[in-house]
């Protein structure tokens, strides 16, 4: 009898321990929850959704906390790696390749611009847009420097790189979000000779601006400077 | 000796709380729920140990499967929409009202005999002391 009442009294015990440890977490856990500014709150709905979310937040937090330690560690090893030569030269390259440095070299200069003269050619239309210079003419000049070959390009000293958009936009061109108007001043560094016989071949792109009625104009350059991307 | 044992378990249940980490505003309700099916249970347990038919398979069963239940129920009904918990809530309080019934009732009836037991010696010795 004596056993059995002990026993009783540790299991009670051992069960109102619990309960009020989780009286007093729940307690812990409501009176955080109750900001300053959701006092007026009444809707209970809003209350919880907007808790939420400032949990989310703060687990974001803590993420970004954790990449940053990680992007820390990551520039050690890059500080280890900047005196080894191979990945040196690599990491020229593909700045190179991004436009993260500035240029020089031969290569070719183009420059398009409107005519704003009514010109009358073989293409000839009522149409004036054809006299004009369009983002679909620039990305074509683009694609043609690079498939010739050209390390970098620039449109009116933009850097053009993989990543950059030519759109229209209205009156002007948009390089990158950057606006640009006419004249335009395509400047390639590469292999001079092929850049200028790709551009100036019959059927291309040159040709048919200059159908079209656009001022176009290419010379070979000995020594092109090219800044970097921004 | 169950009343020491039950303050004792607060005092070290307080720390632990105190100290443990902290939960989430979104889980809270379950726990809440499970609070008081726990609560429940230990009046249950009191009544039990009172009218000496306690039995720990029982209650433990009792305490696990209340709590859990409760809080699968308050998932579903937050899942379909309806206040379930709410139900769970009021079983439990009325029941641990109906428990606190027995108990007072058991007290009060040890306290009332203890109080007449105690007159009725009064009245002898007054007899005695009347007689001499």
């Amino acid at each position: 009898m004596e056993k059995k009442s002990k026993k009783i009294a540790i299991s009670l015990g051992i069960l109102s321990m619990l309960v009020t440890s989780g009286i007093i977490m729940q307690y812990r856990a409501i009176k955080a929850a109750n900001l300053d500014g959701l006092i007026l709150l009444t809707d209970t709905n809003l209350k919880k959704s907007i808790l939420q979310w400032n949990e989310k937040y703060e687990d974001s937090n803590k993420k970004l906390k954790n990449t940053d330690e990680k992007l820390d560690e990551l520039r050690k090893n890059v500080a280890d790696m900047q005196q080894d030569e191979n990945i040196q030269k690599n990491i020229e390259k593909y700045k190179e390749i991004l436009g993260m440095t500035d240029v020089n070299g031969q290569g070719v200069v183009v420059s398009v611009a409107d005519n704003n003269e009514n010109f009358q050619n073989s293409f000839s239309s009522i149409n004036t847009s054809n006299y004009l210079v369009h983002d679909g003419n620039l990305v074509a000049i683009v694609n043609e420097l690079k498939a010739a070959g050209a390390e970098a390009i620039s449109i009116n000293d933009k850097r053009i790189t993989n990543f950059t958009a030519i759109t229209c936009a209205g009156n002007v061109i948009q390089v990158n979000g950057e606006k640009v108007g006419s004249p335009f001043i395509v400047k390639a560094i590469g292999p001079k000779d092929l850049l200028y016989g790709e551009l100036t071949k019959n059927g291309g792109t040159l040709y048919k601006l200059k159908k079209y009625g656009v001022i176009t104009e290419i010379n070979k350059s000995d020594n092109i400077e090219i800044s970097k991307n921004l | 000796m169950v009343y020491i044992a039950i303050i004792f378990g607060c005092i070290i249940g307080a720390f632990i709380g105190n100290f443990a980490p902290m939960i989430s505003y979104t889980y809270s309700e379950y726990l809440a729920i499970a609070i008081v099916a726990a609560l429940d249970t230990i009046f249950g347990g009191i009544v039990a140990s009172i009218n000496k038919n306690f039995n720990m398979g029982v209650f433990i069963s009792g305490f696990l499967g209340n709590a859990i239940l409760s809080i699968l129920l308050a998932y579903l009904g937050s899942r379909l929409n309806v206040d379930i918990y709410l139900a769970a809530i009021f079983v439990f309080v009325g029941r641990i009202f109906f428990n606190l019934g027995v108990i007072r009732r058991y007290y009060l009836e040890k306290c009332t005999n203890f109080f007449k037991e105690r007159k009725k010696k009064n009245n002898k010795k007054t007899e005695k002391m009347t007689q001499k």
